[in-house]
C-alpha cells in the first residue's frame, strides 16, 4: 500500500485516475453502471474544455452544451444524411465545432463577466432551436436515428479513454507552457497581459477554439454512445452541470475536474433508489459540495495520502538512493 | 539621439483634457524623470505611450518608428517595457512564472511544440529558465524564485514587476512610481537597481513623487500640471522654476489672505 502511495506521488494524479479507469472494466461492471462510466468519460472532455476556457483564461461560458450539440449533430448529420464514414465524421465534427468556437470567441473582446455569460447562453439556445426547427436535416424534435458508430461497447470505452487521456495530458502541458501562462495572465489582468506582449485577442480566440474542439469531440462520443440524438440532451441544464463539475474540481485543476465529472455524473444515478426525493437529495449534496468548495480538488487527496503515508525525512531518502 | 519622442500628444476623456499637447523626448541611455502633482496626467501619458490609450491628437515615435497606432503587445515587442503604479502581477503564480511572462514576446515555439513537447520547446524553455535566473539574480530576487507572487512583501512585488519588464529585453523602461510605499532601505536598493539597469543599456522614464530619487537619478526632468508640460530641464533648473513651485505649493496665497 505504501508502495502504491509512492507510485501515486510519482506519476501524478491525472495519470493515476486514468490508470484506474483503464482497470475498472476488467472488474466486470454491469451494463448500466458501465454506461454511467462512459457518460462520465464523455463529460471529462467538456470539463477539460471548461478548465481551459474558464479555469485558465477566465472566460465563463454557460453554452458548452451548445458546442457539444454542434459536435454531435455535425457528426450525426454527416454520417446519416451524407453517408460519410464515422472516422471522417470524427475528424470533421471537432473542426466544425472549432470554427463555431472561433465565432463564439469574438464577442469576448468587448464582453466580460455576466455579459459574456449571457452571450454564451444565447448561443447555446440558438443552436438548440436551430436543431429543433431544421427537421429535414436534424430530425427536429423526433431526433436523429441510426447513427453509425466508430466502435461499440468496450472498444468504444477504451477509444474514448485514450482520447480523453491525450486531451488531459495536452491540457496539463498547455497549463505548464507559455500559452497557459498567457491564458492565466488574461484571467488575472488583461492590461498587464497586453503590456507584457500577450496578443490578448488571439489568445482568447485560441482558448475558445481549443475549448470548442474538446466539446465537439465529446459530442461525437455522445452520438456514438447512444446512436441517437435529440435536442433535449443539450439544454441549459447540461451547460450548468458542466460548470458545476469544473467549479467542484477546483476550476483550473485537471485531475479534480476529471474526478468531479465522474462524481457529478454518477451522483443522480446512485440516488435513484430514493425515487421521489432523489432530486432534492441530489441538490442538497451539490449545495454542500459547493459550500465546502473544491472538495474534489486533487490537493485534498494528496493531503490525505501524505497524512496516511508521510514521506520519510530527507536523510533516509538519500540512504535509500545510494 | 532620441529614443522616445512624443509630439503634441493630447488625450481627452470626454470634456477632460488629461494630457494636453505634450512634447517629451527620452534619449538613449538617459534616465528621465516625469513629475507633477497628483492628477497631472503622468500615468495617462505612460498609458498613451504604451498603447493602452490611443492619443486624441499628436504622435508618439519610438526608435524612429511611429507607435501611437499600435496595440500594446506590439509596442512591448518593439522594446518598451513598463511597470504599474498599482501592482499588476499574476498573484497566484510563482515569481518565476511572472518573470517568464516577460519573455512572452521572445517565444518562438507554437501550440504544436507545446502539445508534443518538442525538442525546440524544451531547448527554448531551458534558455528562458537560465535567463530568468540571471534576471532574478540581477534584481536580487533569486531567493523568492519559486514563491507565489502574493506571498512577497509589497516592496519585493514592485521589484518583480521590474524583473518581468526586464525579461522582455526592453530598450526603454517606463516606471510608474516604483518607490511609492517602499521603506528607506528598499528605496536605496531600488536606486542602486535603477542605476544598474541604466548601465546595462536601458533608458528609463521615471514617474516619481520621491524628489530625492528624481534628483539623484535623472539626467532630465519633465514637469506636468493639469496635463500640460509646464517645465523641463535638469533637476536644478526645474527646482528654481517658479511655475513648478506654484504647481506644487500654489501661488503666494494673497487672494485668500
Amino acid at each position: 500500500m505504501a508502495k502504491l502511495a509512492a507510485l501515486l506521488k510519482h506519476i501524478g494524479a491525472t495519470q493515476a485516475i486514468f490508470l484506474v479507469l483503464l482497470l475498472i472494466p476488467l472488474l466486470g461492471v454491469p451494463s448500466y453502471q458501465f454506461y454511467i462510466l462512459e457518460r462520465g468519460l464523455q463529460n471529462v472532455l467538456v470539463v477539460l474544455s471548461l478548465v481551459i476556457l474558464l479555469g485558465y483564461t477566465g472566460q465563463l461560458s454557460l453554452g458548452q452544451a451548445g458546442l457539444v450539440a454542434v459536435g454531435a449533430y455535425t457528426y450525426g448529420i454527416l454520417c446519416v444524411n451524407f453517408g460519410l464514414s464515422p472516422w471522417l465524421g470524427l475528424i470533421a465534427a471537432p473542426l466544425a465545432t472549432g470554427l463555431v468556437g472561433l465565432i463564439l470567441g469574438f464577442p469576448s473582446f468587448k464582453l466580460t463577466g455576466p455579459f459574456l455569460v449571457v452571450n454564451t447562453i444565447a448561443f447555446s439556445e440558438i443552436v438548440r432551436i436551430l436543431i429543433l426547427n431544421n427537421e429535414k436535416l436534424t430530425g427536429g424534435p423526433f431526433g436523429l436515428n441510426r447513427i453509425p458508430t466508430i466502435f461499440d461497447g468496450l472498444k468504444l470505452y477504451y477509444f474514448m479513454l485514450v482520447v480523453a487521456f491525450l486531451a488531459a495530458i495536452g491540457t496539463l502541458r498547455l497549463s505548464r507552457s507559455y500559452i497557459g501562462l498567457a491564458f492565466k495572465a488574461i484571467r488575472e489582468d488583461e492590461i498587464a497581459a497586453e503590456s507584457m506582449g500577450v496578443h490578448v485577442r488571439n489568445f482568447k480566440l485560441l482558448a475558445f477554439i481549443i475549448s470548442a474542439v474538446l466539446a465537439g469531440i465529446s459530442g461525437v462520443f455522445f452520438a456514438n454512445m447512444s446512436g441517437y440524438l435529440n435536442p433535449d440532451s443539450f439544454t441549459f441544464n447540461e451547460s450548468s452541470t458542466y460548470l458545476l463539475m469544473v467549479v467542484l474540481g477546483g476550476m483550473s485543476n485537471v485531475g479534480g475536474g476529471i474526478l468531479s465529472s465522474f462524481a457529478v455524473t454518477s451522483l443522480p444515478e446512485a440516488l435513484r433508489f430514493m425515487v421521489r426525493s432523489r432530486m432534492v437529495v441530489y441538490s442538497i449534496i451539490l449545495l454542500l459540495m459547493v459550500r465546502y468548495t473544491k472538495v474534489l480538488e486533487i490537493e485534498n487527496f494528496k493531503r490525505i495520502i501524505r497524512r496516511l503515508w508521510p514521506t520519510p525525512p530527507a536523510a533516509d531518502r538519500d540512504k535509500g538512493n545510494v | 539621439m532620441s529614443l522616445l519622442t512624443t509630439t503634441q500628444v493630447t488625450k481627452r476623456f470626454g470634456g477632460i483634457v488629461a494630457v494636453n499637447e505634450v512634447d517629451l523626448s527620452v534619449g538613449s541611455g538617459q534616465i528621465c524623470g516625469l513629475i507633477g502633482p497628483n492628477g497631472s496626467g503622468k500615468t495617462t501619458l505612460v498609458n498613451v505611450i504604451t498603447g493602452i490609450y490611443k492619443p486624441t491628437a499628436g504622435t508618439v515615435s519610438f526608435d524612429g518608428r511611429p507607435i501611437h497606432n499600435r496595440p500594446p503587445h506590439e509596442i512591448c515587442a518593439l522594446g518598451v517595457g513598463r511597470t504599474f503604479q498599482n501592482i499588476r502581477l499574476l498573484l497566484t503564480q510563482s515569481v518565476f512564472d511572472n518573470v517568464r511572462l516577460g519573455a512572452h514576446v521572445h517565444t518562438r515555439s507554437n501550440l504544436w511544440d507545446v502539445l508534443l513537447q518538442t525538442r525546440k520547446l524544451r531547448r527554448e524553455e531551458k534558455e528562458f529558465a537560465d535567463r530568468i535566473d540571471d534576471v532574478l539574480e540581477f534584481t536580487g530576487l533569486i531567493q523568492y524564485r519559486d514563491e507565489l507572487a502574493k506571498n512577497l512583501p509589497y516592496g519585493r512585488q514592485k521589484v518583480v514587476e521590474i524583473a518581468r519588464a526586464l525579461m522582455a529585453r526592453p530598450k526603454l523602461l517606463l516606471l510608474d512610481e516604483p518607490a511609492a510605499g517602499l521603506n528607506s532601505s528598499e528605496k536605496g536598493n531600488l536606486m542602486t537597481l535603477l542605476r544598474k539597469i541604466r548601465e546595462s543599456g536601458v533608458s528609463l522614464l521615471l514617474i516619481e513623487h520621491e524628489m530625492a530619487m528624481v534628483e539623484a537619478l535623472s539626467d532630465h526632468v519633465f514637469v506636468l500640471n493639469y496635463g500640460r508640460m509646464i517645465s523641463q530641464g535638469t533637476f536644478a533648473d526645474i527646482k528654481k522654476d517658479l511655475a513648478v513651485v506654484e504647481a506644487y505649493l500654489g501661488t503666494g496665497g494673497s487672494s485668500h489672505a
